[in-house]
């Protein structure tokens, strides 16, 4: 299977951002990814049984649109581990980040961390946003202690949004603001 | 005019959404006026005509059920309001907009918000239901902490509007809060379904 141009985006420590693959070798990851219940436990829509077709991508692709910034997350030998997006919000210079490590032997080794680093860089330097958001589920302590240690911080808590696992788990929103940001980066 | 009541309030009704020309043609009024998008979070926006006529005619999906606010007194259309269903995790995320001056400050988008939240809990059969608000406008807070809806997430500077930063607000009420105050709700539809099922 060929595998599709994609370029390099974002140079990081441990991992690079490319541009967003839509190929068949990539859809076959995303495929897993999603299916794995280890892994979609953590996102929206984990009841779903996810079926990515290369038809149905290209609707993904209009869907993300003109205001999301989907980027590939590689390790430094080439294999595509996970991905991550940023959907704006451009009248009010809002950005929503969303973050997935698929590959779990790529866990637990600061990955997360060095991504974010370089996306909120990205939404603050280059995008010039005012507001970073995310959506976190609060029984994802890792992905809260990560998303902390770049400096977002909750600012508030949608009771039982979310259901799996035969029980309702409350959903945080956690925010960096422009000010934040350069404060902790200067 | 094809006026068709869906949900049955006191003061108003909210009907079927209408899509002719007429109506289209006063929603366009509505979100071009800046006394009324100001609220909307639009008021940055140019809308040109043909831009609300593609916003109404628009496939809307099912999980998208949209209707007219109808003052049952006068018959006239006075705004839009709509619920965004998520099935998978019973979710329903509210939206409304009063945009006749005469609809205001009556209690008419208190009843609305009434009607939508209780047809999303007896009807719809969802969990949560919940809406997001600029923090500035206290007049919309205030009708929805009435109808039982608690702010959960401050979202700090989210929105620019009159030359400062905006909170946005989400607000919630869950389907066990909302069985607590239920007696609040029962005389919020003129025809009381339970009596006609009686």
């Amino acid at each position: 299977m060929d595998m599709e141009n994609t370029y390099i985006r974002f140079h990081g420590e441990m991992v690079d951002l490319y541009t967003y693959r839509t190929d068949i070798e990539a859809i076959d990851a995303y495929n897993r990814w999603f299916n794995d219940e280890d892994i979609n436990m953590w996102i929206a829509h984990n009841n779903k049984v996810a079926y990515i077709t290369e038809e149905n991508i290209k609707n993904f692709h209009e869907w993300f649109g003109n205001n999301e910034y989907a980027f590939n997350i590689q390790s430094k030998s080439g294999t595509l581990i996970g991905h991550c997006a940023i959907l704006l919000q451009p009248n009010s210079r809002n950005g929503l980040i969303n973050i997935l490590i698929g590959e779990q032997s790529y866990r637990d080794k600061g990955i997360g961390t060095s991504v974010m680093k370089m996306l909120i860089k990205y939404c603050f330097e280059e995008l010039n946003l005012h507001n970073v958001i995310l959506k976190v589920k609060a029984d994802n302590r890792r992905a809260i202690k990560v998303y902390n240690k770049v400096g977002f911080k909750i600012c508030g808590t949608e009771r039982e949004r979310a259901f799996y696992k035969g029980k309702w788990c409350d959903v945080h929103t956690m925010q960096i603001l422009e000010q934040e940001y350069y404060k902790l980066n200067s | 005019m094809n006026i068709i009541p869906r949900l049955r309030g006191i003061n108003v009704n909210l009907c079927l959404f209408r899509l002719d020309d007429e109506a289209i043609e006063t929603y366009t009024r509505w979100i071009a006026d800046e006394t009324i998008n100001f609220w909307v979070g639009q008021n940055c926006n140019v809308l040109e005509l043909r831009d609300e006529d593609k916003w109404a005619k628009r496939e809307v999906p099912n999980s998208v059920k949209r209707f007219n606010i109808v003052d049952r007194h006068s018959n006239k259309l006075i705004g839009n309001c709509d619920i965004t269903v998520d099935e998978y995790s019973r979710n329903a995320c509210l939206g409304i907009l009063i945009g006749e001056e005469t609809g205001r400050n009556k209690g008419y988008g208190t009843e609305t918000i009434k009607l939508l939240v209780r047809y999303c809990f007896e009807q719809l059969n969802m969990h949560n239901v919940w809406l997001q608000v600029n923090g500035d406008n206290k007049r919309a807070i205030k009708c929805y902490e009435k109808a039982g809806l608690k702010i959960c997430v401050t979202e700090k500077e989210a929105a620019w509007a009159n030359n400062h930063w905006c909170d946005v607000l989400t607000m919630q009420i869950l389907d066990k809060e909302y069985n607590e105050i239920r007696s609040d709700y029962l005389n919020v539809n003129a025809d009381s379904i339970e009596a006609i099922i009686k």
